[in-house]
Order: C-alpha cells, then structure tokens, then sequence
C-alpha cells in the first residue's frame, strides 16, 4: 500500500491510499502541482486488485466513487472528478478558465469547452508565464485573489503535436489503446512553474478557429463580466453575489478577446500585454 | 393589471424595472441580471441612461423631454431612440408590467 501526501485542490484536499505502489507514485507525480492542505486531508482509496481485470476504482469508506476499465482512463477521470470536486461555491466563486501569472499578475482565460484554453495556457507556460489552472480560476469572494488549481494539464490529442516536449510517461499497467487525452504535470514544464496566489490583471477570452488570423481585440469590461459570468460555475446557486463578486474583478483588469488561428502568435499577443520591465 | 406587450409601448408609457432584475455598473455600462430567466445582459451607455431613469411613474416622453434639455439634443430624436429602447427591453423582459417577447426553442442540446 503506498499512502500519497495530502493535496489541497480548492474545496478539496485529499490523499490517496493506493493498493499498487508504482500507481501510487505516479500519482503522487502527476497530482504535485498541489500544495499540501492547510488541515487534515480525506483519504481515499485506490484499488487496482478488485474482481474486474485490469480495473481500477476509487473508493471513500468501501464505497464505490469512480470506475474505470484501465489504468489510463482512470487517471483521466481521477483529474476531473478532482475538478468537479474542488469547484465548490462554498469556497470560492469560480470560473471555467485557463490561468497564467507573470510578476504577480494573472491572465484569466475564460472559454467554453473545445475553445482552446488548455493549448493556449500550455504554450503560455512553455513561454515563461507561471501556471495557475488549465481548468478553473477560482476567485476570493471577497478579495478577488486568485488561488491556484495547479491540476495536471489535459492535453487533447489535437494539441499534442504542439507539446511534444510534454508527452507524459504512461501510468504503469495502463493498455496503450487505453486513453488519448494526456494528463500533464506542471513539472513538466519545470520545477517552479506553478504560479502562487495572485490577482487578475488581464481576463482573455480566447476561441480557437483553425486558419483564422490571430488577434487580440480589447473589449469594454461590462462586456467582459457578461462573458466571465457565463463562464463561471454553477452562477446561478448565487447569481447576485456572484456577479457582485465578478465585478469586483472586472473592474481592475483589462479585457480582450483573442481568436487563435496560431499558437505562437497568440502567446506573443498576451506577451505583449505586460508592459517593458514587467507589471511591479 | 395585464401584462402589454412590448410592441405597443410608446411615449405615454411609464416604465418600471422588473423586481427579478439586478444590476451592476462597469465603466458607465450596465449589465443586468435577470434571475427570473437567468439570464445576463449588458446596456451600452445610451440604454444604461435609460435604465436608470425608470422609475414606474415618469411617462417616456417626460424622460425624453429631461434627456433632450440636458443634452442639448434633438427631443424627437430622443423621444424615438428611447421608445426603441423601451420596447427592446419590454422584450427581453426587463420591464415590470411587459410580458418577454417568446424566444424560439432552442431545442434539446
């Protein structure tokens, strides 16, 4: 049995309890963008040796909570269970976005599903930018710092010819027809990509469109907020508070939209936001 | 008191925002809240200015009038733009008293 350190993911922080110790380990790799908690982390277990072959489930107090058929789908949906976990209004307000941080300033990508944010937040990385989330920016209800979601990044098929660098080490025992989507440390990147607790500077909203030419087209921020809250999790459990919260803000930063027909000059658009001799 | 519709508003009209309707300010630009469709909208500074002169009792040709005097601005044109704008919020629903203009069916996602 091979017992993880504790992860602090937003609303959750956890640890896993893993019947096979390379698995353990490879997790304990793939989830360390996360900080250790604050307090006590809820443990749960993982279980490679049940009744299905090749199986893997996760289990809090016997019960089921996720099965997959193999290795590898089971660390693709062990990284969104933890998203969907840690997503907690309770906690913070949260938007569906990519982040990145330079001199203590977060760019906050904002987009639906399938619009890029994983590519573009990867490359922003690569450029030099510290790494927030692919995934969720999760605001401060009452400051509107930003504390990161470091999870590892999802890479679809369709963008890994862009990363090659990134081609993550397969999970042990996984099948090679198992899984597609990479799973990507921040490590990978390097040893102190992850960004630390930080305030918006700039929300873009970024939309891929294969052979668009790439732009970067400032936007009014009343604007920008009807974007941000459409994008923001389960909005309607506090609508008031949370547009209240957004507005906060949306008031200090500047807005964008940005349509990514080129990696490479996307990045240098949002390079080119922060001003000569950084944000300080 | 029945419900108009948003068509038939005009200048006689006193309109009134709707109780389900929350607001907040950016940059001189409003961007309502509609919890009772929930929905998100967002004013350019014209239709921000109108908004935040409803109060249910001042008709839109008064408001027109004070707008016009205060800008220094055509009344008729003023009177026009802001019927419009009456009407395209009535439509949306906005408006206390103004039944939404029906939205086609998105259909299943």
């Amino acid at each position: 049995m091979y017992v993880t350190r504790g992860f602090h993911a937003l609303a959750l922080d956890f640890a896993l309890a893993v019947d096979d110790d390379a698995l353990g380990k490879y997790l304990e790799w793939l989830l360390d963008g996360f900080a250790a908690p604050p307090g006590d982390a809820v443990a749960y277990e993982v279980v490679t040796a049940g009744d299905e072959p090749d199986a893997v489930e996760l289990r809090f107090d016997g019960e089921t909570v996720l099965h997959a058929a193999g290795v590898g789908s089971f660390v693709v949906h062990l990284v969104q269970w933890v998203n969907q976990r840690a997503v907690d209004p309770a906690y913070f307000v949260t938007s569906h976005a990519g982040g990145v941080v330079r001199d203590g300033l977060a760019c906050v990508l904002p987009a639906h599903m399938e619009f890029g944010k994983t590519t573009l937040t990867a490359g922003l990385v690569r450029s030099g930018w510290s790494y927030l989330t692919d995934e969720a920016v999760a605001f401060d209800w009452e400051t509107g710092d930003i504390e990161p979601f470091p999870k590892p990044l999802s890479v679809d098929p369709g963008s890994q010819h862009l990363f090659p660098e990134l081609a993550p080490p397969r999970p042990p025992n996984a099948r090679t027809d198992d899984v597609e989507q990479w799973q990507v440390p921040p490590s990978m990147f390097r040893a102190d990509a992850v960004a630390a607790r930080c305030r918006a500077g700039y929300v873009v909203f970024p939309r891929y469109a294969a052979d668009a030419p790439t732009a970067l087209v400032p936007i009014g921020r009343a604007e920008g907020l009807v974007e941000l809250a459409r994008n923001t999790f389960r909005f309607n459990e506090q609508p008031r508070r949370s547009l209240d919260a957004l507005a906060r803000v949306i008031r200090s930063v500047d807005c964008y939209r940005l349509t990514v027909g080129d990696l490479d000059t996307a990045c240098r658009l949002v390079d080119a936001l922060v001003p000569e001799g950084g944000n300080a | 008191m029945p419900e108009r519709t948003a068509g038939s508003l005009d200048a006689e009209f006193a309109p009134a925002r709707a109780a389900s309707v929350y607001s907040v300010e950016i940059d001189g630009e409003l961007v309502l809240l509609d919890e009772h469709e929930d929905r998100l909208h967002h004013l350019n500074p014209t239709a921000s200015l109108v908004w935040s002169c409803f109060d249910g009792e001042a008709r839109v040709r008064d408001l027109a009038r004070d707008i016009s005097g205060e800008l220094g601005l055509s009344y008729e044109l003023i009177l026009a733009d802001m019927v419009r704008i009456v009407r395209e919020l009535g439509a949306e629903g906005l408006l206390a008293g103004v039944a939404a203009d029906e939205r086609p069916d998105p259909g299943p996602e």
